[in-house]
């Protein structure tokens, strides 16, 4: 394990704390969320028809999108949940659109350790 | 067009010298692929994707930046952080990776109607009763479109291997020349040079034991393999039909478009926690049952086997099986086989799994003296089945696999495509 943080140009140091960092995390980049937001979206014809664009958080936090990574319905028996893998260019989430209730909730937030 | 069954044996110098309209599309660690597709921030980052987020557990793909570190599929996460200690382990999410099975079949039906998929990540394209306007254009240019396409319609990340021949064997050895997103011909010119490049065990289909078997006879080469005598390749290697069958597919003869028949349809788990309590194991055990008999029906099967197995933290395997006179498909009539059998299961498991076999068609022709019975448990499991695919998988389920849907969940099923 020394010998691997060496190679990768990291003090010794540095790479316990990362994994004593990962164990008291237990590994979870993620936070889970069931949180309502108000989504600006577009939609239009193409691959992509519904882009969400900027969202607004409960805590009034506004995350404009850089990127929709993927989108995929989740299934849930007849009912389609559309989830809305994005990023704002710092930090990955996850929004899921109801399109039966018309509604938009933000589900999964991710900064991977940066 | 399956020469699998054909007696014609080529000539040792003859190859397959018709066009190449075999196409073998194979997605790039796919579902670490997919993942860095929908998350941004993780792309150019080591990741590896696992079923449970456990130092023990193994990794299911890794990302090429994780393989560059000496990271392989199979190591243990904890292995991989020791090579590699910025990786980042996620979970599976199937869902994402089912919507991308669909959109790469999508894409490839609008190619031809003979499309295969042979695993969740790689299917294979025939051409031969293509349309003239497909089949009439460069095979090349279809190949780069299509990973084109699959970057349009589902994302920039996404890249594919694609290889080109006369057969699968060969089209599937061409996507794998070039990884990643290599796009390779294998041709009766070219075939004596492709396979100077290989090892035996780079030869899907030749893994360690029939590497020897090889070995055994003095071929250490794919370039001896393919020189080898049909006949010594089937009285001494491979002791049957299959030495002939390599003959061919070396040769770029098909061999290889046999559709399989579902001869059983099962489930395993492993334990989440090693000191479970037995009562703790049989509840998931018939969680198992009930996924198996939701998918059992779900193909319209009915069967008369059940085969359940246990393997024991001291390396040990267990099993047991029954069969009946009578088929069976609801969830109950499979989990009371399971219990019984199960009573003989020893101490210290770590995994456990079962299946039906025997399978047979859901609408029972030959009525029994228990046909009344039949017809109302079957009512019952119908009315249950149509819930569950109205509100979504486990919306009603036994009170005794209550609890149990967060450890047993379902998972990627490799090497099978018929629940996607």
């Amino acid at each position: 394990m020394l010998e691997t943080g060496r190679e990768n140009g990291r003090t010794i140091s540095q790479t316990f704390l990362e994994l004593i960092k990962r164990e008291l995390l237990n590994m979870n980049d993620e936070t889970i969320l069931n949180e309502p937001v108000q989504v600006i979206a577009v939609f239009k014809a193409g691959h992509h028809p519904c882009t969400p664009i900027k969202f607004k958080r409960a805590s009034g936090k506004e995350v404009t999108v850089e990127e929709l990574g993927l989108r995929h319905p989740l299934p849930n028996g007849l009912k389609t949940i559309h989830a809305f893998d994005v990023t704002d260019g710092g930090t990955d989430y996850r929004l899921e659109f109801d399109s039966e209730r018309l509604t938009w909730r933000l589900t999964m937030e991710a900064d991977h350790y940066e | 067009m399956s020469n699998a069954a054909s007696s014609y044996l080529p000539r040792h110098h003859e190859h397959n010298t018709e066009r190449p309209l075999i196409m073998h599309i194979d997605l790039n660690s796919c579902f670490a692929t997919v993942e860095q597709q929908a998350r941004p921030m993780l792309r150019g980052k080591p990741i590896a994707i696992v079923n449970r987020r456990t130092d023990k557990t193994a990794i299911i793909t890794a990302s090429y930046e994780a393989k560059a570190k000496g990271v392989k599929v199979g190591m243990k996460l904890r292995e991989a952080r020791l090579l590699c200690p910025d990786i980042v382990a996620l979970e599976s999410d199937p869902s994402k990776y089912r919507y991308v099975y669909h959109k790469l079949l999508d894409i490839m039906r609008d190619y031809s109607a003979h499309v295969t998929m042979k695993s969740i990540d790689e299917g294979v394209i025939d051409f031969h009763e293509s349309s003239q306007a497909i089949a009439g254009r460069d095979l090349v240019d279809i190949g780069m479109e299509i990973k084109q396409r699959l970057k349009d319609e589902i994302g920039v990340w996404m890249r594919c291997n694609i290889g080109i021949s006369t057969n699968r064997f060969l089209a599937k050895t061409a996507a794998g020349l070039n990884k990643p997103d290599g796009l390779d011909v294998i041709t009766s010119q070219n075939i004596h040079t492709v396979l100077s490049g290989l090892k035996l065990t780079d030869l899907t289909g030749i893994a360690h034991r029939n590497q020897q078997r090889l070995n055994s006879v003095g071929i250490y080469t794919s370039l001896e393999f393919l020189d080898a005598d049909p006949v010594a390749l089937r009285k001494v290697v491979f002791k049957s039909v299959v030495g002939e069958w390599w003959y061919k597919r070396l040769r770029g003869y098909e061999v290889d478009d046999i559709e399989t028949q579902v001869q059983r349809v099962g489930r395993q788990y492993v334990l989440e926690r090693f000191d479970l309590t037995r009562d703790e194991i049989v509840q998931r055990l018939h969680h198992l049952c009930e996924s198996v008999g939701s998918r059992m029906r779900l193909q319209e099967k009915s069967a008369r086997g059940v085969y359940v197995y246990a393997k024991t933290l001291d390396r040990g395997y267990w099993h047991a099986s029954s069969l009946s006179p009578l088929p069976f498909f609801s969830d109950q009539s499979i989990y009371s086989q399971v219990l019984q059998l199960f009573d003989n299961a020893p101490d210290g498991i770590r995994e456990i799994g079962l299946h039906c076999y025997e399978l047979g068609p859901l609408d029972m022709s030959q009525l029994s003296l228990f046909a009344d019975e039949i017809t109302r448990e079957r009512h019952i499991v119908e009315a249950v089945d149509t819930l569950n695919k109205r509100f979504g998988d486990r919306t009603i389920h036994s009170a005794g696999t209550l609890g149990t849907g967060i450890y047993v969940r379902t998972k990627i099923p490799f090497g099978s495509t018929r629940y996607l």
